[in-house]
């Protein structure tokens, strides 16, 4: 938590915000307000990082003074299970996602002053399509939703599956953010931690690569608390509205975006389930997309 | 394909398979968390049946959205809790604007309903959290409990306890810094 939030184009205004965190945190400010205040964190990771924080007392409020029940009443969640088959997810909703950037080092994650760059531009419209460049012949590639075939997935609803899979990888990186940031006081840094598994040849490790390009080679691998880490430092710097996307394909055809890389990605780290099969980096828009019908930028099969 | 066995997985990896649509992730992450958050929901509505719909609403919206909790930026069960809490908040004050039209009734005065002696589900946690909240000034203690467990507006505590609104902006923000402080670094956790 801090108050030395950055300099803003109307600092009285950001100071106000500043003030309404906390009680905003606690959902005691009126709509507007909150409409302002949600604008702004938007825009302010220290105002986000400070809401978090007050977010996390205010649940150890309610969990160390509210008459908790041990169990929740009998028969909700089978109105929960209920109320999930009355209402799928459209693929309308799904397409409404947009995706945060993968947990990074600080020193890389956010870049503001880059300049844009052409450098990149253009690399996946080059490359191979992934169905044709993924290793090992398997004919897998980044398909619409509707195209996805998952006869084995255990699913009442036919909802867009790569849109399923898209939040999986928010949440992948996610995932792997919240351990690294948890060990942060005196533990090895993200860079330090990825040397160490780079180093370790015992390591699961594998090389992502261009079918264009033979001298792209993008490594990954993966820890024994199955994060990933990959080093997206030889990949071309992008122009600021573009970005890399990492995927991945499971062992069950499953085809998860895993989070975008920015577009002048260092070192990576992402949630690596042990049935993951295949990664692939491909270049989108910023942002993101649940689906993808760029070829892979470079692919690795594990 | 490694199987994950639900009950050894973290909250994290629940979440992860809630975004591969497993419905068993989220009856484990019902089991493990929706007694706290039913719990939470009872205690701000006071109703029963709006309690369990509010629950309800907390976990379907993470069914339906999973990549709107962000494990990086607190735990599963703040985020669901926030969750919770925000919606009761919503639903006292439609409440009390519903009641507003209908009646004109007096202004009630705020009580936080706050009980330090009831049940919770981690004692070790519930201990520390009571001990810490009971050490805070009352000047800050106070306008945390009006807000927090009694819904109301900062603006609301302000004119219930009679201090400018900017006074208790700043002993909110200040009583919360200090409890975070004396939790976290005792290792408690939500």
């Amino acid at each position: 938590m801090t108050a030395n939030h950055p300099p803003s184009n109307d600092s009285a205004g950001a100071s106000q915000l500043d003030e309404l965190l906390c009680v905003y945190a606690l959902d005691a400010v009126e709509a507007p307000e909150r409409a302002q205040v949600e604008a702004y964190l938007l825009s302010n990771a220290d105002a986000r990082d400070e809401v978090d924080g007050h977010h996390e007392v205010a649940a150890l409020l309610a969990v160390g003074t509210t008459d908790a029940a041990p169990d929740a009443p009998a028969g909700l969640w089978d109105r929960i299970s209920e109320a999930i088959d009355d209402n799928p997810i459209t693929e309308a909703d799904a397409q409404q996602k947009e995706f945060p950037e993968l947990s990074a080092p600080a020193a890389t994650r956010q870049r503001p002053g880059d300049v844009p760059t052409s450098s990149g531009e253009g690399s996946a419209s080059t490359s191979p399509a992934l169905s044709e460049s993924t290793p090992g012949g398997s004919p897998k590639s980044v398909l619409p939703p509707s195209s996805a075939s998952q006869p084995n997935r255990a699913r009442r609803i036919g909802a867009p599956l790569l849109a399923a899979a898209a939040a999986l990888l928010l949440i992948g990186g996610f995932l792997a953010g919240r351990v690294l940031s948890s060990s942060n006081d005196g533990a090895p840094s993200v860079e330090e931690r990825a040397s160490a598994i780079f180093d370790d040849p015992d390591a699961r490790s594998v090389s992502l690569i261009s079918e264009a390009d033979d001298t792209l080679v993008v490594p990954a691998a993966f820890g024994a608390d199955d994060i990933g880490y990959l080093d997206g430092s030889t990949l071309p710097e992008l122009p600021n509205d573009r970005t890399y996307q990492l995927w991945a394909i499971y062992d069950d055809d499953d085809v998860v975006s895993l989070g975008v890389l920015g577009n002048d990605p260092g070192i990576k780290t992402f949630l690596a389930d042990e049935d993951l099969s295949v990664l692939v980096v491909t270049e989108e828009v910023r942002g993101g997309v649940t689906s993808s019908a760029n070829g892979a930028v470079v692919a690795g099969e594990i | 394909m490694t199987e994950l066995r639900f009950a050894d997985a973290s909250d994290a990896a629940l979440v992860l398979r809630v975004g591969r649509y497993n419905r068993e992730a989220l009856a484990e992450i019902y089991r493990r968390h929706g007694g706290a958050v039913f719990g939470l929901a009872r205690r701000l509505v006071s109703d029963q049946a709006r309690a369990e719909e509010i629950t309800q609403e907390v976990f379907l919206r993470l069914w339906n959205s999973p990549e709107k909790f962000d494990p990086a930026r607190g735990a599963l069960r703040s985020y669901l809790l926030a969750q919770c809490h925000g919606r009761s908040v919503d639903a006292i004050r439609a409440d009390v604007a519903r009641r507003r039209r209908e009646e004109s009734e007096h202004r009630k005065t705020a009580e936080a309903g706050y009980d330090l002696e009831r049940e919770v589900m981690d004692m070790v946690t519930a201990e520390r959290v009571r001990n810490s909240l009971a050490a805070l000034p009352s000047v800050e203690r106070e306008p945390i409990e009006l807000a927090y467990f009694g819904g109301h507006t900062y603006r609301e505590v302000a004119e219930i306890l009679s201090e400018a609104e900017g006074t208790v902006k700043s002993r909110i923000r200040a009583g919360l810094k200090r409890l975070r402080t004396d939790l976290l670094t005792e290792g408690v956790t939500a």
